[in-house]
């Protein structure tokens, strides 16, 4: 039997989808030791695990490095990968908003020159371009990026929100939903097809397990 | 700054000799099986009107397209894939010949592609059309043949997927979605993103066998048993011809005795535009993407004024490369040196013209010492060094035990 491996995004996402792992059945014990390791093996299983930075799991999966991964809806898309995007797991819920400053609320399509930073240049462009149907200047930040509104940098910005707590504590408002997002099982598309019952019977399992949550 | 001229630019690449050999190896073997079943080579432009290729859509998008201007301000591409330009050929020049007509080609096509690694901006298409038949006969035997070209190159473990566009076509006319829709549905479809479709359909008011089959697509791969799943007296006239279709298709393929690679798959909906009926993707363990991929165009002929049934496939042949370099080694056999001294020349051109009129390779040595040629006949892996000496004497020296022959020049050209 060959591996299958799965990539999952470092964090805390890595650690839900380790639950759901062992729910199932599956021997992690190795990943629960404090260790500096990325990669971790589940001999009867046959399962590989491996440690990524979550913007690289659709690249993992896309070129079959790894089968599975487990990723948030954010990155997937943002890279917008060839990939099966099979389940959304349900945890790490969060979603996507314009954020600014509360005045700019309700004026924002009357804005000609909008300038939105963002660490997610390609969700902010389809939003605004595609479904508002607006062109704006995009400011690619990496971090930080409730100050780009503070010092001047851009009007608004597009980013993650969960508790909203940075953003009141910096002085800004959601001003509209782009979309909320959860985290996913994808798979690469060859891996689906050359190992169709493993793969599915993971599905199967989790699926049950997130309808009933 | 850096020295552009040291290097090739994105998504391109050279390939050395030892790979170079392996790839032509393939692209023959492929060439002879597509040869076997009827179909006759062609080649068409590296590049044509940008207007020839507009319109495929999918991966073939006007960005995805390499693009210049000829002379009078018109606009030319590099050609993105075959199909399109075989099928002008087919309908502008051939339009009197005998259907149906089977074509070959292998070449390269061009492709902006976000690349990395794997990912090429040039590569290598082998494929075939055959262009004139509706008959699923014609689906089959094109998939057939390019699963005989795969097996051939030695690749033994494979799955070849196979679907039908005009099924979800069907499924579309029911739900009276406009074209945007459709196309957004399409794509979550063809990601298997369950959660995007449920979104969609929630909206729709149709029948829900219906709907329940639209949301189960993406699930509707495997084998025989598909065609049940998918079935409901609910599906209209469209999507039930697509379903017979496809099981002629899949029962022609099992006729052909290709059961144990074949599966299907109704929830494969290429993003290829030109795509009418059958679609197909060919998946082997060792490249995260397929290695072989076609499928039925009946529109794209009539686009070029001649309306025919056409069908195709095209294999990867880099991605076969890819597949196949750590598990077989080119057949290029070593050549033999042949080393003259320096008054012998004749002699020694007379050897070298010897060997290769009975097939073999043989290098000539250029220089002049004898000791220096042994060493490079060393170094290179020669089989034998025939070293030819003023006097009309031959040492043949067997590289591989060091055995040595000595014989005359005359005595080797009359024998050999």
């Amino acid at each position: 039997m060959r591996y299958l491996t799965v990539a999952l995004a470092k964090g805390r996402l890595a650690e839900l989808a380790m639950e759901l792992f062992i729910s199932i059945g599956m021997d992690c014990s190795e990943m629960k030791e404090k260790t500096r390791k990325l990669i971790f093996t589940d001999e009867t299983n046959k399962m590989k695990f491996i440690l990524v930075k979550a913007s690289d799991v659709p690249t993992y999966v896309e070129y079959g490095a790894a089968d599975i991964g487990i990723v948030g809806k954010d990155t997937l898309l943002e890279d917008n990968r060839n990939l099966y995007e099979m389940i959304d797991l349900g945890f790490g819920k969060c979603k996507m908003a314009v954020c600014g400053p509360l005045s700019l609320k309700d004026k924002l399509h009357k804005m000609t020159n909008l300038r939105v930073a963002s660490k997610y240049p390609h969700i902010a462009l389809k939003y605004f371009q595609d479904e508002k149907g607006q062109t704006i200047e995009i400011i690619k930040l990496n971090g930080s990026v409730e100050l780009a509104p503070l010092v001047g940098l851009s009007d608004v910005i597009v980013d993650i929100v969960e508790t909203g707590k940075t953003l009141k504590e910096n002085g800004l408002d959601v001003l509209e939903d782009v979309c909320p997002l959860s985290a996913r099982f994808v798979v690469n598309k060859v891996s689906m097809k050359m190992e169709r019952e493993r793969i599915m019977d993971i599905v199967k399992k989790f699926s049950a397990i997130t309808e009933t949550k | 700054m850096s020295n552009w001229r040291l290097h090739t630019p994105t998504g391109v690449t050279d390939i050395l000799p030892d790979e170079c050999a392996l790839k032509k190896e393939i692209e023959s073997e492929i060439r002879s099986v597509f040869t076997s079943f009827g179909y006759n080579e062609t080649e068409t432009p590296s590049f044509e009107y940008y207007d020839c290729y507009d319109g495929a859509g999918g991966q073939l998008s006007q960005e995805n397209m390499f693009k210049f201007f000829d002379e009078q301000g018109r606009i030319l591409a590099l050609r993105p894939d075959f199909t399109t330009s075989i099928t002008r050929m087919a309908s502008t020049k051939e339009t009197g010949a005998l259907t149906p007509l089977r074509y070959l080609y292998t070449g390269n096509v061009f492709r902006v592609e976000e690349t990395q690694g794997a990912r090429r901006r040039e590569f290598t298409q082998s494929g075939i059309e055959l262009i004139g038949s509706y008959s699923p006969s014609a689906d089959a035997e094109v998939i057939a043949a390019a699963m005989e070209a795969i097996k051939s190159v030695g690749i033994e473990e494979f799955s070849m997927e196979i679907g039908q566009i005009a099924f979800f076509n069907g499924l579309m006319e029911q739900t009276g979605l406009d074209a945007d829709s459709v196309e957004k549905l399409r794509e979550r479809i063809d990601s298997k993103d369950s959660v995007g479709i449920k979104t969609i359909t929630d909206t729709l008011n149709i029948d829900d066998s219906i709907k329940n089959i639209i949301i189960e697509l993406p699930y509707l791969f495997g084998g025989a048993e598909v065609f049940e799943k998918a079935y409901a007296d609910s599906l209209n006239e469209t999507s039930k011809v697509a379903l017979d279709n496809l099981k002629r298709i899949y029962e022609l393929l099992c006729l052909y005795g290709f059961e144990k690679y074949v599966s299907i798959d109704l929830g494969m909906l290429e993003s290829i535009d030109y795509y009418t009926g059958s679609i197909f993707k060919c998946y082997t363990h060792g490249v995260g993407f397929p290695i072989c991929a076609g499928g039925r165009y009946d529109n794209l002929m009539g686009q070029f004024g001649s309306p025919k049934g056409a069908v195709g496939a095209a294999i990867g042949v880099n991605r076969l490369l890819s597949v196949l370099s750590g598990v077989r080694k080119s057949r290029r056999e070593a050549a033999f040196l042949v080393y003259a001294e320096k008054t012998a020349e004749d002699m020694g051109y007379k050897v070298a013209r010897s060997l290769r009129a009975k097939g073999r390779r043989a290098e000539m040595y250029i220089g002049d010492d004898r000791a220096d040629a042994e060493e490079y006949a060393k170094a290179r892996g020669a089989d034998a060094l025939f070293c030819v000496s003023a006097d009309g004497g031959l040492v043949i020296k067997n590289q591989s035990d060091g055995d040595e022959e000595s014989t005359t020049v005359n005595a080797f050209l009359e024998t050999r």
